[in-house]
């Protein structure tokens, strides 16, 4: 069945967030989470002006109908069905008849989506000892945010800065394949390359237990189009900086931070903090290990900050406990800010 | 600040079921020094937090004109209700017992009325809702009063944004379970009675609170009188 011309620059006319919306992705101020990636931040931005998406970590793009074929893997056809049945977009087909066909049935696991990724502890754990804290990460931790040594020291906070050093590291002790079946080293056009966009800091993730459970990097470096975080986890949400509870009573305070960075602020103020990995993503089975303590928040100054608090609140209140709101003083974003303004006022 | 400026600022509040839950949660850590937080009022603060929190967030979900129309409301909550698997296998479980005498009818007796107590609950939060915003748009009288809706809810009015400090009556909270769409509405001053209404309309708080300033300016003139006398 040919589809005219005019019906496909129909299709790829129709609004692109509707056509996500309708795909049952969540968008949120032109952003939505990656469902080519285990992505945690999102990372597809639409513009609407050129009714385009884009994906910056896996690079997938392109207008609807492109966007109904990626996110549910049909080919053109079905993608333009989909969309004319959706959004009320008809034409005749040879027979001169009314258009009518049935949607394809959904393919649950598209080729990308097969591509699970192990978490191998050992891997990661020789990663977060190889990765030790160099000069561009020193230079953001300690003298633009003013963090604590010791806290950085503790959390085994490293960097990366030369990728390609890295993946020569990673497959002289663990071999290629190893390496790729963890996600850390793919291949691309051009050969190996390392997941995490360098120069970048890496933040582990421990469980209660002390066991790693996940890695966070947060990118240093000046291209605009690489994620600031990216994320390689066991499983799909957890808390950061769970081992502090060992040291916790009943009852002691705690705060709850959005984002390690914030989380890294209060640590250096002396206060015991978790984090949760951003505002749009609660791990529910490790917060309700937070239910005995004294819970506190500072929700960030926008509108995330605040449903984040809301929705935790929300969370703690129906587990028979609860989170106070800290207000931050006036002219401040976030704790992490309030914190790094307070140091330069210090000296 | 004179009147118009005041009554500017006011105009930008528009106060939200979150803000009415911030409010309540805010209270009893205030009250805990209090002897008439025993422990019973402690133990069961939390439970109850839970339901406030549920009818609240209800009310919100419905906070478009469903709640005013009597067959969507009913829809959406029979929908809401009947769709909760959970509820009826707690209700399954709940009747398996010996002092509801294994009985399967009372539990679902007991959940069509359960879905009339959600709905005038909705409505009231709803309708009290309107109220406080009502309130906040009125000028700020020069004693401190509180106006209570049904006796579950006492708010404040101030001079400091969002205008009003509600605060939920937790001696008063077993009412919730009889509340209805219209309700008492009183305005005191510290424990003493000023006036009065039954609300059915959101007209009623504003001839209620028309009818207080109007009481107010009354007395305030006729004190004057007396001192230049």
């Amino acid at each position: 069945m040919n589809i005219p011309q005019n019906i496909i620059v129909r299709l790829n006319e129709l609004p692109i967030e509707e056509v996500a919306d309708k795909l049952g992705l969540e968008v949120r101020r032109h952003k939505a989470l990656c469902f080519m990636h285990n992505d945690h931040s999102p990372s597809i931005t639409f513009s609407t002006y050129k009714n385009i998406y884009r994906c910056w970590v896996c690079g997938v793009g392109g207008g609807p109908i492109k966007l109904v074929q990626d996110k549910e893997g049909w080919n053109f056809q079905e993608a333009c069905i989909w969309l004319g049945q959706k959004f009320n977009v008809w034409w005749p087909d040879e027979n001169n008849r009314h258009f009518y066909k049935r949607a394809p049935t959904k393919k649950y696991l598209t080729k990308h989506k097969k591509e699970t990724m192990l978490f191998d502890e050992e891997v990661y754990t020789w990663l977060i000892n190889k990765a030790t804290l160099l000069e561009p990460a020193k230079m953001f931790l300690f003298r633009e945010r003013h963090l604590k040594e010791e806290v950085v020291q503790k959390l085994r906070i490293g960097s990366v800065i030369n990728s390609l050093d890295m993946i020569d590291a990673l497959v002289k002790r663990f071999g290629e394949d190893v390496c790729l079946k963890t996600g850390l080293v793919r291949r691309g056009d051009y050969g190996l390359y390392f997941y995490f966009y360098t120069p970048c800091l890496l933040f582990p993730y421990y469980d209660q237990d002390g066991s790693l459970i996940g890695v966070q990097s947060r990118y240093l470096g000046t291209n605009e189009k690489a994620p600031r975080f990216q994320f390689m986890s066991s499983q799909k949400t957890r808390l950061y900086n769970l081992p502090i509870l060992n040291c916790l009573d009943r009852g002691d305070k705690l705060y709850i931070s959005e984002g390690i960075t914030d989380c890294l602020a209060l640590l250096s103020d002396g206060l015991k903090a978790v984090a949760i990995p951003s505002a749009t993503i609660l791990p529910k089975e490790d917060l309700i290990l937070l239910k005995n303590y004294e819970l506190h928040m500072y929700p960030d100054r926008d509108e995330a900050g605040q449903k984040a608090f809301v929705e935790l609140r929300h969370f703690f209140i129906n587990h028979y406990s609860m989170v106070r709101a800290e207000v931050l003083p006036e002219g401040v974003k976030d704790y992490c800010d309030y914190y790094i303004k307070k140091h330069k006022t210090h000296g | 600040m004179d009147e118009n400026n005041k009554k500017t600022d006011l105009e930008k509040v528009n106060y939200s079921f979150d803000m009415l839950l911030n409010d309540i949660v805010a209270v009893p850590t205030e009250d805990k020094g209090k002897p008439e937080s025993d422990d019973k009022n402690l133990r069961e603060y939390q439970p109850k937090l839970i339901v406030v929190q549920m009818l609240l967030d209800l009310a919100k979900s419905c906070k478009t004109e469903n709640y005013k129309d009597n067959v969507k409301l009913r829809n959406a909550i029979k929908v809401k209700v009947d769709g909760d698997e959970q509820l009826s296998g707690y209700m399954f479980f709940v009747s398996q017992n010996p002092q509801f005498d294994y009985s399967w009818n009372y539990m679902r007796k007991c959940k069509t009325n359960y879905m009339e107590f959600l709905i005038n609950s909705i409505r009231f939060f709803n309708n009290v809702l309107v109220d406080i915003n009502m309130l906040i748009e009125k000028p700020r009288p020069e004693r401190n009063i509180h106006v209570v809706f049904h006796d579950i809810l006492e708010v404040e009015l101030t001079n400091k944004e969002p205008f009003v400090k509600t605060r939920l009556l937790w001696d008063n909270f077993y009412r919730l379970a009889t509340v209805k769409s219209d309700y008492n509405i009183i305005v005191k001053a510290k424990d003493t009675l000023l006036k009065a209404t039954s609300r059915k309309e959101p007209s009623d708080i504003e001839n209620l609170m028309d009818s207080f300033f109007e009481m107010e300016t009354t007395n305030q003139r006729k004190i004057q009188k007396n001192e230049t006398v």
